[in-house]
Parts: structure tokens; sequence; C-alpha cells
């Protein structure tokens, strides 16, 4: 708890310092929570997914070169093309930052299926994980560690691009406050409120995970 | 007129368990026809028989067995499947990471749709079977490489198999918890009746529990030979009759070695 509370403290007193509006930045730091959730959600269910049908395919080497393009299309060039499609809005920031959290869930997943132990493999087919039961029984479980890792991963990204995406699009959230600040202090206060949030969603929900996976997936 | 591959009595009953007529097999990803992984393979196997399968490295022991169970395609001949509940013992165990013990044994229970009581009921029954019903909520990376083979043989009995296939299943083992294994191998083998089809490098392991051996050679794997243990039950590996099945399978082996 206390290295919870300790970073919580640090805000605290530096907000208080430079005497900074804490609802203003209350505000924007979870609009940009929300949709960087909500993108979160949205990769989750597609990535997952389509990691999971292209590994289940016998097809999988086909689907790859094709990814690949994908996930290296730079996602801020696509940025005028969601405001183009979407407008300034809030659907607008979360659809783009999904298009960058989903591909490090998508290729971990996938990733983890094509390098497993073919007796591993083997022994789901033996013992009856055919069709449905293949997915949900074996090839689930099995993704369970790349999808904690790609969430990791994914999320970091996803912060950078939903930042990113509020500083150009200037549409609210903590990326717009950041750009707004008008003196250099309220600017650090508002990194260190980000770095608090990071952290503790760190120490409450990915270290535990991480280590509760430790376990169940050991070697 | 052609035999019945599986040597079907006048009752209809099979004796033999599997009949491989010529087969042979490539590597899926063997997409230039670089050659045959396994040529020309023709074996049956009795009905309740213990037979082992040795060879080289790359006489393509392990993908026999593969494609015997269905796991891979083969390119040409004829596999006759004459049993009806196969399973496997492979020499990593790969027992499933994310279940516990009792979970890995009722994980086939499970795909065939039997009811969580009746499943659980029979996990704890087969891990007890091989002593491991203390250990049923560990997870398979808490527990050694004996126990984990034995909730591995635990796994594969909850089949109530009629075909047990075993790939190395002693290799990653010392050799004391091997020799355990290998006395309730035999136990189980004699208890249940079933047929057994053994991936083994180890000489006097496959004298001592084979009815016959099968020997390959490599690239591509063919059978060379097959020896007819005719030793009575149990045996003894200080008998002189024994050590002569040594050294013909040490002979066999050897010429492989210089000719590969």
């Amino acid at each position: 708890m206390a290295v919870i509370l300790a970073p919580l403290a640090v805000l605290g007193v530096s907000g208080s310092l430079v005497g900074i509006d804490w609802m203003v930045l209350g505000k924007a730091l979870a609009l940009s929570f929300f949709c960087l959730i909500a993108a979160y959600a949205i990769s989750l269910v597609i990535g997952v997914s389509v990691a999971l049908l292209i590994g289940w395919s016998p097809y999988t080497n086909a689907f790859l070169p094709f990814l690949d393009v994908l996930q290296n299309v730079p996602s801020f060039a696509l940025i005028p093309v969601f405001i183009l499609l979407m407008g300034y809005t809030i659907p607008m920031i979360i659809v783009f930052t999904a298009t960058s959290i989903v591909w490090p869930i998508l290729f971990y997943v996938l990733s983890a299926i094509r390098a497993a132990h073919e007796d591993l493999n083997d022994a789901a087919t033996v013992f009856g994980a055919l069709g449905l039961k293949r997915l949900l029984y074996y090839l689930i479980p099995l993704s369970i560690p790349a999808i904690l890792t790609g969430s990791i991963v994914g999320i970091s990204i996803g912060w950078e691009a939903i930042i990113g995406v509020e500083i150009i699009g200037h549409t609210g959230g903590i990326g717009t406050f950041l750009n707004s600040a008008h003196n250099n202090l309220t600017l650090m206060v508002g990194i260190v409120a980000i770095l608090t949030l990071v952290f503790i969603i760190n120490r409450l929900v990915w270290t535990p995970l991480i280590s509760s996976n430790a376990r169940h997936y050991a070697e | 007129m052609q035999s019945d591959p599986l040597g079907r009595s006048t009752t209809g009953e099979a004796t033999v368990a599997l009949a491989l007529s010529r087969v042979s097999a490539r590597f899926p990803d063997d997409h230039d026809h670089h050659g045959f992984v396994l040529r020309d393979i023709s074996i049956s196997i009795e009905r309740g028989s213990f037979v082992s399968v040795a060879g080289p490295s790359g006489s393509g022991k392990s993908t026999l067995m593969r494609v015997i169970l269905g796991l891979m395609p083969h390119a040409s001949g004829e596999v006759v499947r004459a049993f009806k509940r196969p399973a496997m013992i492979f020499q990593n165990y790969a027992l499933f990471p994310w279940l516990t013990a009792l979970e890995n044994v009722a994980f086939g229970p499970k795909m065939r749709g039997t009811r969580k009581n009746n499943r659980l009921k029979l996990a704890r029954e087969k891990l007890n079977e091989v002593g491991l019903e203390h250990l049923e909520s560990r997870y398979p990376a808490e527990l050694s490489g004996g126990q984990r083979q034995r909730v591995s043989v635990a796994r594969a009995l909850a089949e109530n198999p009629d075909f047990l296939v075993m790939d190395e299943p002693f290799s990653n083992l010392d050799t004391i918890t091997a020799e355990e294994l290998k006395k309730d191998i035999l136990r189980i083998w004699r208890q249940y009746g079933m047929t057994i089809l053994m991936v083994n490098h180890l000489i006097p392991d496959a004298i001592e529990l084979s009815d016959k051996i099968v020997v390959m050679s490599a690239s591509p794997g063919e059978i060379k030979k097959t020896i007819v243990v005719d030793l009575s039950r149990p045996r003894d590996p200080r008998d002189p009759r024994f050590f002569k099945y040594v050294d013909l399978l040490t002979a066999e082996l050897r010429d492989l070695m210089h000719t590969a």
C-alpha cells in the first residue's frame, strides 16, 4: 500500500505547490484513461480473436506478410484519415488508439501459438481437443501469457498514441492538458499525474497477474 | 488371395491392433521434396503385445509414431488402425502447464464430455494408480521429472487406452526413477491388456520390456530388421540369454551408426 501512496503523495505535494486546478487535471486524466481502457478492450477482443483464428487455421503462414505490412503502417500517419472519417471526437481517439494497441496483442498471441511445442499440440490432439474445444481448452489457455505481455506492451504504446492524438486533435484529455499548460511546472505536474496512474495500474493489475502467471505457466 | 491386414479370425475379431503397409512420409514443410523421412514401412502389431522401435537419430521413430496416431499425414501406403482408444506418453511429458496434475489427467475425459464430478473421480483414481494422489493440486512446474511422467501416464490411463504409444518415456529420467516407472508400465500393461508401442534408444530397456523390437535405419527411415524377444517374463537382465539379445541389438544398431 505504501508503494501506491508514495507517488500519490508526491503528486499531491507537487500539485499543491504549483497551485494546480485538480478538477481540470482529474477530468483530463479520467477522459484519457477512459479512452485508453475502451481502446484496450476493443484491441483485446479483435487482437486475440484474429490471432486465434489465424493460429487455428492451417494457412497461418499465408496471413503473416499481410499482417506485417499493416502493422508497419506508421499509426500517426493515419490520424488525418481518422479525423476525416470521424471528426475531432472521442470515438475517433478510441479507434485510433485501438489501432496502435491491437498489434502487439495480435502478434504476441500468434507467436505463442506458432511457438507451442509440437508435443503439446500433439497431446491436445490425442486427448481430444479438436474443433471448438481446441480453441477453448487449448489455444486460449496457451495464449494467456502472450495476452498478458501483449497487453502490457500494447497499453504503453496506447498511452503514447492517446497523448499524441489528443495533442494534435485538441480533443481534451491529458494530451490536450499538457499541450495547453501555461508553464513548465504545470507541465511537470501533468506528467507526474500520468506516471502516478501508470505506476498504480502496474502495481495493482500487471504485477499480480505476472506473478500468478509465472506460477501457472512455468516450464 | 490377399490376406486380411488385421488378421481377422473366423469370428471377425481382429488379432492385430495396427497394420502398416508400405507407408512412406515426408515432413509437411518439405515442399521441395528433399526426400522421405519414412520409406516403405510395413509392420503389423498384434493386439496386446509390447513392441519397441529402436534406431539411430534421424530414423524417423517419432515421425512413425505421429503417422500411426494420425497426427501427421503419410505420403503413400496404408495405415490400418484397429484400436479405438489411443493414448500417448511423451518424452517431454507434454503436460499442460496451466492445469494442475488432477486437471491434466481429467483433460481427456473433459474433452469427451464426462461430467465434472465423474471426471475428477476418474482422474483421482488414475493418479492413485501411479502413486501421486497427494500431489493432485500441484502444477507441472512444481513436480519433479519422474512425477511429471507419472502424471503423463495417469493422463493416458484416464483414456482407458487399448493402444498406448510411448515416445522415449524414460529418456529424461534418472536411472532409479526410470526403473520404477518401467515396473509400473509393465504392471499397467498386464492389468489393462493394452497394446504398447514404444520408441526407446536404451537397449536393455527395449529387451526387458518388448515382445518384438523393430530396428530402423536412418535417412530415410526404413525397417532394417525385426527382432522377436523370446524370453519368459519377468525377465532377468543378468540372464546370459538376455545378454545375447543385448549383443544382437547392439550389433544391429552399431552397423546402422557406421553406415549412417
